[in-house]
């Protein structure tokens, strides 16, 4: 609730529509072509991306994706659990709400 | 890291790449390029042809396909000359994070090729060039050629201070002299970032493409933060690592 806009956090997994963030259907198809090596996909979903939000936004959306495809790994191969802290069981419920776990 | 390594030319994509991008990936070819601190340079840069190769492995493929990893038996195609072990690490990691375990973490460091050290090492080289591919993937360019080896020998220098739980790695223990040298004095930081923390250079490395791709890991826990000149606000960007870690089955 940054924004103050109500978020669908099933648009996390799921279809990006009425996700509540802007451009966000959009931003789901690019950032699901990159990381399934679609290239017709990626050249589609980045016009589209481009057209709605700009190309700036575009090389910022790219960005993110990359430094989560290192969070994702480091996390995955080194075992690191969930923070502790105020958010830790708000992190677990969204983690089940989505199906994800932390493998041990 | 070498501050003198030159940009990446991006010049050939469609659309117009900040510089910053630019010289942190030139500065990342440049890092992966020079001996680690327990890799040589020749080896670093075997580790990141085996991530970039990786994503086309038949038995990668295979083993993403099956119901557990542990279903299919077969032989990675890789050209690195690294040892099988490591190779298997390294492609695990590269196309199938989501589904390693302890028990696969421990059973590759029991091997001769791989001590947590060396682990944690060679899974920061594999991550940093996949994430460099991904990004090229998706501005629409060709992945960037890697730099020859340079010169020199692995500087080694065992970390200290450490604890062995919670995390399959060993990690720097809050509060000591390493941990003030790494974090400063943050008393929020988050568990993934001391996920490298065994091997400090590649901490520093991560810290530096986070503050570029992402933000500074200390602005993270600032709900409104994003770093100057950027064009999607939090919430774009909070979307967007959702995404990626849903599609990856990472709960982080």
């Amino acid at each position: 609730m940054i924004s103050g806009n109500a978020i669908d956090i099933q648009a996390v997994s799921g279809p990006g529509e009425n996700s509540g963030v802007a451009g966000g259907d959009l931003i789901a198809d690019f950032v699901e072509a990159v990381l399934a090596d679609d290239r017709a996909a990626i050249a589609d979903s980045r016009s589209g991306l481009m057209a709605e939000l700009g190309a700036e936004a575009v090389v910022d959306i790219a960005a993110v994706t990359a430094m989560f495809t290192v969070m994702n790994r480091v996390a995955d191969a080194t075992g690191t659990p969930v923070d502790r802290g105020p958010a830790e069981p708000f992190v677990r419920q969204v983690a089940d709400e989505l199906g994800l776990v932390e493998e041990h | 890291m070498s501050s003198t390594a030159p940009s990446v030319d991006y010049g050939a994509a469609p659309i117009p790449i900040r510089d910053d991008l630019a010289l942190s990936h030139g500065l990342v070819l440049s890092h992966v390029s020079t001996a680690g601190t327990w890799w040589t340079a020749a080896e670093r840069i075997a580790i990141a042809g085996s991530a970039r190769h990786a994503r086309s492995c038949p038995f990668c493929a295979e083993r993403k396909a099956a119901l557990s990893p542990y279903a299919v038996d077969g032989v990675h195609q890789d050209e690195s000359g690294l040892d099988p072990t490591v190779v298997d690490v390294i492609h695990r990691v590269t196309t199938d994070p989501g589904r390693l375990s302890h028990r696969w973490y421990e059973q590759a460091i029991a091997s001769d090729g791989l001590d947590p050290e060396r682990f944690v090492e060679a899974i920061a080289v594999a991550v940093l060039i996949t994430a460099i591919d991904t990004f090229a993937r998706a501005v629409g360019v060709d992945p960037i050629p890697l730099p020859e080896p340079r010169p020199g020998a692995p500087t080694g220098g065992s970390q200290t201070d450490l604890e062995h739980e919670r995390a399959w790695v060993p990690r720097l223990t809050p509060g000591g002299a390493n941990w003030v040298a790494a974090f400063g004095e943050r008393a929020d930081v988050a568990e993934v970032e001391r996920g490298l923390s065994l091997v400090p250079s590649e901490l520093r490395t991560l810290t530096a493409f986070a503050r570029v791709h992402y933000m500074a890991f200390e602005n993270v826990t600032r709900p409104h933060y994003v770093e100057p000149g950027r064009a999607i606000d939090r919430v774009q960007t909070e979307f967007v690592a959702s995404r990626v870690s849903a599609y990856n089955d990472c709960f982080y």
